[in-house]
Protein backbone atom coordinates (compact mmCIF):
# COMPACT_ATOMS: atom_id res chain seq x y z
CA UNK A 1 0.00 0.00 0.00
CA UNK A 2 1.31 3.36 -1.15
CA UNK A 3 1.60 5.94 1.48
CA UNK A 4 -1.12 8.10 -0.22
CA UNK A 5 -3.35 5.44 0.49
CA UNK A 6 -2.39 4.94 3.94
CA UNK A 7 -2.78 8.34 4.60
CA UNK A 8 -6.18 8.55 3.06
CA UNK A 9 -7.24 5.00 4.80
CA UNK A 10 -6.59 7.12 7.99
CA UNK A 11 -8.13 10.36 7.37
CA UNK A 12 -11.63 8.09 6.08
CA UNK A 13 -11.17 6.20 9.58
CA UNK A 14 -10.85 9.56 11.73
CA UNK A 15 -14.13 10.96 9.65
CA UNK A 16 -16.35 7.66 10.86
CA UNK A 17 -15.23 7.98 14.40
CA UNK A 18 -16.27 11.26 14.25
CA UNK A 19 -19.04 10.85 12.32
CA UNK A 20 -20.09 8.57 14.92
CA UNK A 21 -19.73 9.81 18.72
CA UNK A 22 -22.25 13.33 18.23
CA UNK A 23 -21.56 15.36 21.87
CA UNK A 24 -23.86 17.66 22.95
CA UNK A 25 -23.20 20.85 25.32
CA UNK A 26 -26.07 23.21 26.65
CA UNK A 27 -26.02 26.38 28.35
CA UNK A 28 -28.93 28.58 29.19
CA UNK A 29 -29.93 32.60 28.95
CA UNK A 30 -32.69 33.70 31.19
CA UNK A 31 -35.04 35.63 29.64
CA UNK A 32 -37.67 38.78 31.39
CA UNK A 33 -40.62 40.56 30.89
CA UNK A 34 -42.32 43.04 32.76
CA UNK A 35 -46.38 44.24 32.09
CA UNK A 36 -46.79 47.11 33.90
CA UNK A 37 -49.42 48.00 36.23
CA UNK A 38 -52.57 50.08 34.84
CA UNK A 39 -55.95 51.66 36.33
CA UNK A 40 -58.54 54.08 34.58
CA UNK A 41 -61.01 54.94 36.05
CA UNK A 42 -64.48 57.08 35.13
CA UNK A 43 -67.68 58.46 36.33
CA UNK A 44 -71.21 58.57 34.07
CA UNK A 45 -72.50 62.17 33.11
CA UNK A 46 -74.85 63.87 35.24
CA UNK A 47 -77.95 66.15 34.12
CA UNK A 48 -78.31 69.38 35.34
CA UNK A 49 -80.48 69.67 38.44
CA UNK A 50 -83.24 71.79 38.77
CA UNK A 51 -82.94 73.57 42.26
CA UNK A 52 -87.05 74.39 42.00
CA UNK A 53 -86.92 70.49 42.13
CA UNK A 54 -84.27 68.63 42.79
CA UNK A 55 -84.19 64.97 42.75
CA UNK A 56 -81.64 62.38 43.33
CA UNK A 57 -79.24 61.03 40.23
CA UNK A 58 -77.38 57.64 39.81
CA UNK A 59 -73.17 58.24 39.05
CA UNK A 60 -71.89 55.06 37.61
CA UNK A 61 -68.11 54.75 38.46
CA UNK A 62 -66.20 52.48 35.74
CA UNK A 63 -63.08 51.14 36.81
CA UNK A 64 -60.72 49.38 34.83
CA UNK A 65 -57.21 47.55 36.48
CA UNK A 66 -54.66 45.30 35.87
CA UNK A 67 -52.54 45.09 39.01
CA UNK A 68 -49.74 42.93 40.54
CA UNK A 69 -50.24 39.90 42.93
CA UNK A 70 -48.38 42.05 45.36
CA UNK A 71 -51.75 44.43 45.58
CA UNK A 72 -54.22 43.99 48.36
CA UNK A 73 -57.18 46.30 47.30
CA UNK A 74 -59.10 49.03 45.68
CA UNK A 75 -60.86 51.60 47.04
CA UNK A 76 -63.42 53.60 44.78
CA UNK A 77 -64.44 56.52 45.92
CA UNK A 78 -65.81 60.14 44.86
CA UNK A 79 -65.80 63.57 46.12
CA UNK A 80 -65.86 67.08 45.38
CA UNK A 81 -63.67 69.46 47.32
CA UNK A 82 -62.76 72.65 47.26
CA UNK A 83 -62.02 72.92 43.55
CA UNK A 84 -65.14 71.43 42.44
CA UNK A 85 -67.23 73.57 43.84
CA UNK A 86 -70.54 74.77 41.45
CA UNK A 87 -70.55 78.47 40.37
CA UNK A 88 -72.32 80.76 38.46
CA UNK A 89 -71.27 83.27 36.08
CA UNK A 90 -69.09 85.97 36.54
CA UNK A 91 -70.42 88.20 39.18
CA UNK A 92 -72.45 86.10 41.08
CA UNK A 93 -70.49 85.23 44.42
CA UNK A 94 -72.80 82.54 45.65
CA UNK A 95 -71.93 78.65 45.01
CA UNK A 96 -72.73 75.17 45.46
CA UNK A 97 -69.99 73.98 48.02
CA UNK A 98 -69.57 70.24 48.91
CA UNK A 99 -71.33 71.17 51.80
CA UNK A 100 -74.93 70.59 49.79
CA UNK A 101 -74.05 67.49 47.72
CA UNK A 102 -75.07 64.61 49.43
CA UNK A 103 -74.39 60.93 48.76
CA UNK A 104 -75.83 57.93 49.46
CA UNK A 105 -73.84 54.21 49.38
CA UNK A 106 -76.24 52.65 51.94
CA UNK A 107 -79.04 53.19 53.81
CA UNK A 108 -78.75 57.16 54.40
CA UNK A 109 -77.95 60.55 52.94
CA UNK A 110 -74.65 61.96 53.95
CA UNK A 111 -72.30 65.12 52.44
CA UNK A 112 -70.23 64.02 49.93
CA UNK A 113 -67.19 64.91 51.30
CA UNK A 114 -67.69 63.74 54.56
CA UNK A 115 -66.51 60.31 54.87
CA UNK A 116 -63.11 58.64 55.16
CA UNK A 117 -61.95 56.67 52.06
CA UNK A 118 -58.96 56.25 49.56
CA UNK A 119 -56.52 57.42 51.94
CA UNK A 120 -58.87 60.84 52.26
CA UNK A 121 -60.42 61.41 56.30
CA UNK A 122 -63.35 63.20 55.94
CA UNK A 123 -63.02 64.41 52.41
CA UNK A 124 -64.37 61.76 50.99
CA UNK A 125 -67.41 59.19 49.93
CA UNK A 126 -66.29 55.82 49.62
CA UNK A 127 -68.40 53.76 46.73
CA UNK A 128 -67.24 50.85 47.16
CA UNK A 129 -63.84 48.05 48.37
CA UNK A 130 -62.77 45.35 46.51
CA UNK A 131 -60.24 42.74 48.42
CA UNK A 132 -58.11 41.54 45.70
CA UNK A 133 -57.33 38.04 44.64
CA UNK A 134 -55.83 36.04 41.68
CA UNK A 135 -59.50 36.14 40.62
CA UNK A 136 -59.99 40.19 40.47
CA UNK A 137 -56.38 41.43 39.69
CA UNK A 138 -57.50 41.68 36.24
CA UNK A 139 -60.80 43.49 36.08
CA UNK A 140 -63.80 46.07 35.41
CA UNK A 141 -65.40 47.22 38.35
CA UNK A 142 -69.22 49.33 38.13
CA UNK A 143 -70.54 51.08 41.05
CA UNK A 144 -73.17 53.34 41.67
CA UNK A 145 -73.55 55.95 43.94
CA UNK A 146 -76.51 58.47 44.56
CA UNK A 147 -76.08 61.90 44.33
CA UNK A 148 -78.24 64.53 45.16
CA UNK A 149 -78.00 68.98 46.36
CA UNK A 150 -79.26 69.16 49.53
CA UNK A 151 -82.10 71.51 48.66
CA UNK A 152 -82.16 72.53 52.63
CA UNK A 153 -78.75 73.60 52.49
CA UNK A 154 -78.73 75.40 49.47
CA UNK A 155 -78.82 79.59 50.43
CA UNK A 156 -82.44 81.04 50.03
CA UNK A 157 -81.04 84.05 48.35
CA UNK A 158 -78.46 81.87 45.74
CA UNK A 159 -79.13 84.14 42.51
CA UNK A 160 -81.19 82.71 39.21
CA UNK A 161 -77.90 81.49 36.86
CA UNK A 162 -76.48 77.85 35.86
CA UNK A 163 -74.45 76.42 38.44
CA UNK A 164 -71.08 74.18 36.93
CA UNK A 165 -68.43 72.55 39.26
CA UNK A 166 -67.38 68.91 39.69
CA UNK A 167 -67.07 65.70 41.22
CA UNK A 168 -63.48 63.77 40.95
CA UNK A 169 -63.65 59.80 40.91
CA UNK A 170 -60.86 57.70 42.45
CA UNK A 171 -59.20 54.43 42.75
CA UNK A 172 -57.24 53.93 45.73
CA UNK A 173 -55.41 50.76 45.30
CA UNK A 174 -52.97 49.36 47.85
CA UNK B 1 -37.47 26.75 25.69
CA UNK B 2 -40.10 23.71 26.75
CA UNK B 3 -41.39 25.94 29.75
CA UNK B 4 -44.21 29.15 29.78
CA UNK B 5 -42.22 32.23 31.05
CA UNK B 6 -43.76 32.51 34.85
CA UNK B 7 -44.82 35.34 37.12
CA UNK B 8 -44.74 35.62 41.07
CA UNK B 9 -46.44 33.12 43.14
CA UNK B 10 -50.28 33.17 42.91
CA UNK B 11 -50.40 34.56 39.47
CA UNK B 12 -51.57 31.50 37.57
CA UNK B 13 -51.04 33.97 34.14
CA UNK B 14 -48.40 33.26 32.11
CA UNK B 15 -46.36 33.90 28.68
CA UNK B 16 -46.56 31.05 26.56
CA UNK B 17 -43.47 29.58 25.29
CA UNK B 18 -44.59 28.97 21.75
CA UNK B 19 -45.15 32.89 21.83
CA UNK B 20 -41.35 33.68 22.08
CA UNK B 21 -39.35 34.64 18.34
CA UNK B 22 -36.39 33.56 17.29
CA UNK B 23 -35.94 35.74 13.89
CA UNK B 24 -39.19 36.66 13.71
CA UNK B 25 -39.65 32.78 14.20
CA UNK B 26 -42.02 30.36 16.80
CA UNK B 27 -39.01 29.56 18.82
CA UNK B 28 -41.06 25.76 19.06
CA UNK B 29 -40.14 24.75 15.57
CA UNK B 30 -41.85 21.52 15.65
CA UNK B 31 -38.99 20.20 13.89
CA UNK B 32 -35.64 18.08 14.99
CA UNK B 33 -32.84 20.24 15.62
CA UNK B 34 -29.51 19.96 17.76
CA UNK B 35 -30.91 16.44 18.26
CA UNK B 36 -33.86 17.74 20.34
CA UNK B 37 -37.15 17.84 19.66
CA UNK B 38 -38.56 21.34 18.78
CA UNK B 39 -35.45 23.34 19.34
CA UNK B 40 -34.20 26.18 17.08
CA UNK B 41 -31.39 25.95 14.82
CA UNK B 42 -29.51 28.74 14.70
CA UNK B 43 -26.37 28.27 13.06
CA UNK B 44 -24.45 25.36 11.21
CA UNK B 45 -20.66 25.18 11.36
CA UNK B 46 -19.09 23.04 9.35
CA UNK B 47 -15.68 21.68 11.26
CA UNK B 48 -13.74 20.64 8.38
CA UNK B 49 -9.94 20.69 9.36
CA UNK B 50 -8.04 22.42 11.66
CA UNK B 51 -4.81 21.81 13.17
CA UNK B 52 -5.41 24.06 16.15
CA UNK B 53 -7.02 23.50 19.90
CA UNK B 54 -9.82 25.72 19.74
CA UNK B 55 -12.45 27.64 17.66
CA UNK B 56 -14.79 30.52 18.69
CA UNK B 57 -17.90 31.16 16.83
CA UNK B 58 -20.29 33.80 17.32
CA UNK B 59 -23.95 33.75 16.28
CA UNK B 60 -26.45 35.71 16.58
CA UNK B 61 -30.43 35.98 16.66
CA UNK B 62 -33.20 38.19 17.27
CA UNK B 63 -35.27 37.26 20.36
CA UNK B 64 -38.61 38.90 20.71
CA UNK B 65 -42.22 38.33 22.66
CA UNK B 66 -44.50 37.58 19.62
CA UNK B 67 -48.01 38.03 21.68
CA UNK B 68 -49.16 37.35 25.44
CA UNK B 69 -52.73 36.81 26.89
CA UNK B 70 -54.98 39.72 27.63
CA UNK B 71 -55.62 38.75 30.71
CA UNK B 72 -51.84 38.95 31.10
CA UNK B 73 -51.66 39.70 35.20
CA UNK B 74 -48.82 42.99 35.46
CA UNK B 75 -45.94 41.50 37.00
CA UNK B 76 -42.56 40.24 35.76
CA UNK B 77 -42.32 37.18 34.25
CA UNK B 78 -39.08 34.80 33.81
CA UNK B 79 -38.37 31.98 31.67
CA UNK B 80 -35.16 29.69 30.55
CA UNK B 81 -33.69 29.70 26.91
CA UNK B 82 -31.49 26.77 26.39
CA UNK B 83 -28.60 26.83 24.43
CA UNK B 84 -27.57 24.27 23.06
CA UNK B 85 -23.70 22.65 20.62
CA UNK B 86 -23.68 19.23 19.31
CA UNK B 87 -20.66 18.14 17.37
CA UNK B 88 -20.67 15.59 14.96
Amino acid sequence: MSVKKMVFAVILVMLAVGAATAQTYTGSVPISAIKGESVTVSGSALSQYNLASLAPQTLTITSVWNLKPSRASVQVCVYMGAAGKMTGSAGNSGVIDDTMVQTKVGASWVNIDAGNGCGMTAATTQVNSYTLSSANRVNTATDTVQVQINAAAVPAGLEADTYNGSLTVVDYVQ
Amino acid sequence: MTQNMKGSAGNSSSIPYSSIQLNNTSIVTGSTNCGVVSAFQIANHAAGFCFCTSKTYTDTAGVRIAGYPTTLEADTYTGTITLIATAQ
